[in-house]
């Protein structure tokens, strides 16, 4: 049980659910006071102590599904190539069940050679027989079904044309057989098997309350037709834990609100003209909550097309930091998306929206209107900036000839502690065209031209976001 | 806890004995009205253990959330004593000044020192900033406080503690990774009629389907604040209280206040509880609710 419970958290890490070797124990120690026949309690135990993120929660149970249902497979499989001669090999001599529990788990559809397992999944697979493996086909068919051949997904460098045919016909197949393969199914199994754990990623829009829809009209347009890999996504994690602090400042320059509130000393004073100043009653004005530390803009517009990929994993990547920050998306009108990319898979989330908005706010069709979405920040948003707070826009400052509301800019500099604005583009051509960059860089804090991850790295490492001068603290012209 | 009209699903029944038995604290997170909160009362409920509060806000801090001296009652018996004996002068009539007498206990030293065992729930923490999450560090992982004064004060009894965050901010992961963590969600239809009907005694079975029929509808529909298990409890005894024996516009119209939550989602409300009615109860009118006693 303990080795079950090893690889499974080795899986998880391989699949980027991060498990510290503490939780790692405090699972076992959890399984150990739950009713081991009892698969559903088995995966709550665990899905209490190994998972931290909402958001990986299907992920999760995918995972779960597999691991403890499967018939041995070894893990390092999961990252290779499914060569045909590895699988065959696994398939043509079963080894050492790796989940012992399942053996207990369900004794009567399970018997402990592997082989004898194999024919008992092939000769009966009614779901009474198959037990617990039967409950995970279900979850499993549904996630491929839904979102339809998973060629479209697969990873190029990792398949070979013979191979990829083989794929779909796998991912065509009933994933009741991944579930329980059989021994013909080796290649397909760990072909299919692989592309499903990277469908998992996609599978949040239960989670987002979205219709289900399917891949294939999702990627093809999505400006996230490419999310970041797991090693692009631990290069811009590094970096966001970085610019954090960079942002929202070191933490003793913060003031520290007064819990009652802080002081009026307007309203105090005239409590005291009022009662000849015995005895003095303090006022205080009632705290404002839940106002963000950093306010992120995005552009999603057709100008920023090119990058929006980038600045949108950027907002996701904060977004996970643990402090408040609030999205706000925008084309001519500002659109709070901060819900929907805390629990959401990124591509699916934000790629979704933006697909499914013709005509919307942040249709990425059309081009932005500054003047417009400043406004709406103005009108809307207001409430939420206040003078410890950091506004981040992320744009190209190419409002096509409309009003640039270049005014605004300069009040929000005023009003918020820092204004922050990259563009994807360099600094030599913001003057370009209709561009307003440079117009919008003399009026914000800092301007920094951010193409890409490397870029957004380099102006951390130079401490571009950093406030290092404490400057007097700015009135609204 | 049931008998404490508390219907805890699977999950949450599982997670919280898992808590109480690995002696771990337990965060729930979740929307707000799902009954985090109430699950820590009613822990406190079924296990006879008093409940010890402790409401997050943001610029909570150390003083309002652990102990604080009370400096007060220190400069008066500082006073005291030179009127009596004198001036203070050894060591030892300082150190006698910041005493246990002179510690104001706030909820997470309460939580500690209690000899009784306790249920200290830690409400919306999420609410504070993140500089509170390492300052529940330490009393989450040993159960101890730190008084530079006193020195290291440790639990006798360790007491069981329900933490609850409605995800505003993420929460730093060190304080995730000593918490067992659960999401609680909304109730399937089912289990919330059974709340229902459990939490609103006399309840009319049609009039429940109705309520739940129409609460799914109501969290399906983007709205800024979705009614949570509590809204829906409040509406069932606002119905009870009007005499309704069905949904129709008139009692909901009147009802709507304890729904609804936020100005801008007032026309999508009443759309989406429109169609509602429309739909479980085809026919117009003959909702004949009394006036309000």
């Amino acid at each position: 049980m303990i080795d079950a419970i090893v690889g499974f958290v080795a899986l998880l890490r391989k699949r980027g659910i991060g498990v510290g070797s503490d939780r790692a124990v405090l699972a076992a120690r959890a399984v150990l006071l739950t009713d081991l026949t009892d698969r559903d309690a088995t995966r709550r135990a665990l899905r209490a102590t190994l998972l931290l993120h909402e958001s990986d929660r299907e992920l999760f149970d995918g995972l779960f599904d597999l691991w403890f249902a499967s018939a041995p497979f070894d893990i390092t499989d999961l990252d290779v190539p499914g060569s045909a001669t590895d699988s065959d090999a696994a398939a043509a001599e079963p080894t050492e069940p790796r989940v012992a529990l399942e053996a207990s788990a369900a004794p009567d559809a399970y018997v402990d050679d592997p082989s004898e397992q194999v024919a008992v999944a092939a000769d009966d697979p009614s779901p009474k027989r198959r037990g617990s493996g039967a409950e995970a086909a279900p979850s499993q068919a549904e996630t491929v079904s839904r979102f339809g051949h998973s060629d479209a997904i697969g990873d190029p460098d990792a398949s070979t044309p013979a191979d990829t045919a083989d794929r779909t016909e796998a991912a065509d197949a009933d994933m009741a057989a991944i579930a329980l393969p059989d021994a013909d199914t080796g290649l397909d199994d760990i072909a299919a098997l692989r592309r499903l754990l990277d469908d998992a990623r996609f599978a949040r829009d239960d989670v987002l309350g979205a219709p289900a829809r399917p891949a294939s009209a999702l990627r093809p347009n999505s400006v996230l037709a490419n999310p970041f890999d797991r090693d692009e996504q631990r290069d811009l994690d590094a970096v966001v834990r970085s610019m954090w602090p960079q942002l929202v400042g070191a933490a003793g320059w913060r003031r520290r609100p007064s819990p009652g509130g802080q002081l009026d000393l307007r309203r105090t004073l005239r409590s005291v003209a009022a009662s000849g100043g015995v005895p003095v009653t303090v006022r205080r004005r009632a705290p404002v909550t839940n106002r963000p530390d950093v306010l992120v803009l995005i552009d999603t517009s057709v100008s920023m097309r090119p990058s929006v990929r980038l600045m949108l994993h950027l907002a996701h990547a904060l977004r996970r930091r643990p402090g408040r920050i609030r999205v706000l998306g925008f084309v001519d009108e500002c659109v709070d998306v901060t819900d929907v990319i805390r629990h959401g898979d990124l591509a699916v989330a934000l790629g979704g929206l933006l697909d499914d908005a013709p005509g919307g706010p942040l249709d990425p069709a059309r081009p932005s209107d500054y003047g417009a979405a400043l406004t709406s920040l103005w009108h809307r948003y207001r409430r939420l900036l206040r003078s410890s707070t950091t506004v981040l826009v992320l744009g190209d400052g190419r409002s096509n000839g409309r009003d640039p509301g270049l005014q605004l800019v300069t009040d929000l500099t005023a009003r918020c502690r820092r204004t922050v604005w990259c563009s994807p583009e360099p600094a030599g051509a913001w003057s370009f065209g209709n561009g307003e960059m440079a117009a919008y860089a003399a009026r914000v804090d800092v301007a920094v031209s951010v193409r890409s991850l490397a870029d957004l790295s380099a102006a951390v490492d130079r401490g571009e976001f950093a406030d290092l001068v404490d400057r007097p603290r700015r009135r609204p012209a | 806890m049931a008998s404490v009209g508390y219907l805890a699903d699977d999950d949450v029944a599982s997670a919280v004995h898992l808590a109480t038995a690995l002696e771990r604290p337990l965060l729930t997170e979740g929307p707000p009205g799902v009954g985090k909160t109430a699950l820590a009362r009613s822990l406190a409920g079924c296990a006879g253990r008093r409940l010890v509060r402790l409401q997050c806000h943001e610029g909570i801090d150390d003083a309002r959330a652990l102990y604080e001296w009370d400096y007060g009652r220190q400069l008066l018996a500082t006073q005291l004593r030179r009127n009596g004996a004198g001036e203070v002068s050894s060591i030892d009539d300082l150190a006698a000044l910041f005493d246990e007498s002179f510690l104001l206990e706030r909820p997470l030293l309460t939580a500690i020192r209690s000899p009784e065992p306790v249920v200290l729930l830690v409400d919306e923490v999420d609410r504070a900033d993140e500089a509170f999450d390492a300052l529940l560090l330490e009393v989450l992982d040993e159960a101890q406080v730190t008084i530079p004064e006193l020195g290291t004060i440790t639990a006798e009894v360790r007491p069981w503690v329900i933490l609850t965050s409605n995800e505003t901010r993420e929460l730093a992961d060190a304080l995730k990774r000593r918490c067992l963590r659960i999401g609680i969600g909304y109730p399937p239809r089912d289990q919330e009629r059974a709340i229902l009907t459990a939490a609103v005694p006399g309840l009319a079975d049609d009039l429940s389907v109705q309520l739940v029929d129409a609460l799914d509808r109501l969290r399906a529909a983007t709205l800024h604040q979705p009614p949570g298990v509590a809204e829906a409890i409040e509406w069932a005894r606002a119905l009870m209280v009007l005499g309704a024996a069905e949904l129709d516009d008139e009692t909901i119209r009147r009802t709507l206040p304890t729904l609804l939550k936020h100005g801008r989602d007032d026309e999508a409300v009443r759309a989406v509880l429109r169609e509602a009615t429309n739909v479980v109860r085809p026919r117009d009118g003959a909702g004949d609710a009394p006036s309000p006693s």
